[in-house]
């Protein structure tokens, strides 16, 4: 549906300035991509040669629910917040002087403060006496303190809460740079106000949205400090029990065989969004 | 041009329209009428006023007060997309999503017509604007020549009485502008709707158009055929906009003899007018370019106004001299036809400009 505007190659890189990659490049090298292969190597050396580790997570083990739970809850967390985010970058991107400073720093401070504390926050508003429940009880609407720890509203709601921004700033950037007398051509063409956002806006906002669901989505698939806090083994996400292998049951085989799992899962799923989006997901964050 | 179902474009009659962005007033009240299938210019400086009056129009600017008539009927309380008006914008506005078709389809859907009749006159009017089988282009594909032209597919395809342009050529450069100003003035023929111009270009709204209308500071100043405001322009702001124009401020009237009026400019030059308002306080005397005679040769009959200069420079136009002769601390800016085997004037050189009395207008200043 919606062709891509211009069909410039994103990827070029003018060949003068090709050079200036090259630290990073070697950085990457050796601090990435060769621990990244050691890990993957031993997925299937240790402590054995062969598939047992995979033969043991995708055999009847509590694993492919983690995996399967991780999937699930990313993509929860990616929709909650492009529903909350989008009306709020449409505000945003309209708003103007004094107005516009005060959301962005509203938006941008919260980053400022560690995931941790702020995983922390919310373990005081969620645990027993904690001051969700406090209001809960004040108002009479139940009787006993509700558990919500641990659990998946909590590492929902703190979640939303750290990926928020993340949905939040691509979208701004992409709707501020959508020219507003497009919608008044549509309105003077006939479109009521709905159908100009519907027709017109919204496919314009794709880019957009497409840079926001491919971060928050990405991101939260490898989220460990929330759902380690806050989900308990009730809502286990799959860092965190690549953690637990290797910490604590020192299967590092094991922990290393997750890892590659989640890398493939997060790599197929990101082509895959590729080829639904028609690429646009790579090129959104450029515009 | 290709064959189009012409209509009967609409009445428009304003009525002491205005509006107000706090302290600015953007339009001050203002009176107007255009006729049924006229095509009519708005022009004027940047921040003139002409944006906003074609804003209310369309809808996107409610009036401060006022009303708008569109055949008979105030459109004032009537939201956008429910007027009914065409309307081309100056950077095209093209949907960046959409074909070329569906660009031009998107009115028609909106109007909920039948899919084999949108197919139908998207068709049909591609071909008026000359852009037959483009249908599938993106519009980035497409120059900016051809891209006003799906605008103006666009904006018309849905056969509105009323067309509105708001600086439609502004993007284009001047040779494309000038076959543009063509193919609109063709289009217009074509489709018989009222057209409602805006530009800031004074030679472009005076080619194009029945009448014209000059905005200054949120006003109209004069509105007419665009011959009668060059020959007979109510103010000095409306002789200087509007083609070239020698303007000197009248110190003094001397006083009259017959029709011969005789009045001495600022910088003390004497002049003679065969006309003058009665009841204005501070005059201006316009003298077009053209109407300057260049000689030497001092005796010429009738020729009662004689002022002698050097020249300062020479301008070789596409068809015409420009010449520009210092006389004291000013310059007046003389235009002749370019004639074969005649050599033009030298800078440095004497000499003495001459013209009948009738071309000294005295105007009011204001
Ligand atoms: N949205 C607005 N807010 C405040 N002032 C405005 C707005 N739009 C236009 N103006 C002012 O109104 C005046 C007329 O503007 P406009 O109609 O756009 O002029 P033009 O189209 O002739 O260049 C200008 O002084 C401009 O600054
Ligand atoms: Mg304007």
């Amino acid at each position: 549906m919606a062709r891509s505007v211009d069909a410039a190659r994103p990827w070029t890189i003018s060949r003068g300035h090709a050079w200036l990659l090259a630290a990073p490049l070697v950085f990457l090298a050796i601090f990435f991509l060769w621990p990244l292969a050691r890990v993957v190597v031993r997925g299937f050396v240790d402590p054995a040669l062969g598939l047992g580790n995979y033969a043991r997570i995708f055999g009847d083990g509590p694993y492919l629910r983690v995996i399967w739970n991780t999937i699930e809850t990313a993509a929860a967390v990616t929709a909650i917040c492009l529903v909350v985010a989008y009306p709020v970058a449409y505000v945003m991107a309209r708003a103007r002087g004094a107005w516009l400073q005060i959301m962005a720093a509203l938006i941008v401070i919260p980053l400022w403060t560690s995931v941790v504390i702020r995983s922390y926050a919310w373990m005081v508003v969620f645990q027993r006496r904690g001051v969700l429940n406090d209001l809960l009880l004040g108002l009479g609407l139940v009787d006993t303190p509700v558990r919500f720890l641990p659990g998946s509203i909590g590492v929902h709601v703190g979640m939303v809460h750290i990926m928020l921004p993340f949905m939040i700033l691509p979208l701004v950037a992409n709707m501020r740079g959508i020219d507003q007398t497009l919608l008044r051509a549509a309105e003077i063409l006939g479109a009521n106000p709905f159908n100009a956002f519907l027709r017109v806006f919204l496919p314009l906002s794709l880019p957009g949205i497409n840079a926001g669901v491919a971060l928050v989505f990405m991101t939260s698939l490898g989220f460990f400090i929330t759902p380690a806090l806050l989900g308990g083994p009730q809502h286990m996400m799959a860092a965190v029990l690549i953690e637990q292998q290797a910490n604590v049951y020192l299967n590092w085989g094991l922990a290393s065989a997750l890892a590659s799992t989640l890398l493939v899962v997060t790599l197929a799923i990101y082509l895959f969004y590729l080829r639904v989006t028609g690429g646009a997901a790579g090129t959104a964050i450029g515009r | 041009m290709a064959e189009y179902s012409k209509q009967r474009g609409a009445g428009v009659v304003i009525e002491a329209l205005a509006k107000r962005y706090g302290e600015v007033e953007a339009l001050a009240p203002t009176d107007l009428t255009v006729q049924s299938g006229e095509f009519f210019s708005l022009i004027g400086p940047s921040g003139s006023g002409k944006s906003t009056l074609l804003g209310c129009i369309a809808g996107f600017v409610p009036p401060s007060a006022g009303r708008i008539l569109v055949n008979g009927a105030d459109i004032v309380a009537v939201p956008p997309y429910r007027r009914n008006i065409g309307m081309v914008f100056q950077n095209y506005s093209l949907f960046p999503h959409m074909s070329v078709a569906e660009n031009i389809a998107f009115p028609l859907r909106m109007r909920k017509l039948p899919p084999g009749e949108i197919a139908g006159r998207v068709e049909r009017i591609l071909s008026v604007v000359r852009l037959p089988g483009m249908g599938d282009r993106a519009p980035s594909q497409l120059s900016g020549g051809q891209q006003q032209r799906v605008a103006l597919a666009r904006a018309a395809v849905y056969d509105p009485p009323l067309l509105l342009m708001d600086e439609p050529l502004g993007a284009l450069d001047k040779n494309l502008r000038e076959e543009m100003q063509y193919e609109i003035k063709q289009f217009h023929r074509a489709i018989g709707a009222t057209v409602l111009y805006v530009t800031h270009d004074q030679e472009e709204a005076a080619t194009m158009s029945d009448r014209i209308a000059i905005l200054n500071h949120g006003r109209i100043e004069q509105a007419g055929e665009p011959r009668a405001l060059y020959e007979q322009p109510r103010n000095a702001f409306v002789a200087s906009f509007l083609g070239d124009a020698n303007l000197f401020e009248v110190r003094r009237v001397d006083g009259a003899i017959a029709d011969r009026i005789a009045v001495e400019t600022s910088d003390g030059l004497r002049l003679v007018a065969t006309h003058a308002p009665v009841t204005v306080a501070r005059l201006v005397a316009c003298i077009r370019p053209e109407a300057i005679r260049l000689g030497n040769d001092p005796e010429r009959t009738g020729e009662t106004n004689v002022i002698d200069g050097v020249v300062a420079d020479v301008v070789h136009a596409a068809g015409s001299v420009r010449t520009r002769v210092s006389v004291g601390d000013r310059l007046v800016t003389v235009r002749a036809a370019t004639q074969r085997n005649v050599t033009g004037w030298r800078v440095g050189e004497a000499v003495r400009m001459a013209w009948h009395p009738r071309d000294t207008l005295l105007i009011p200043k204001e």
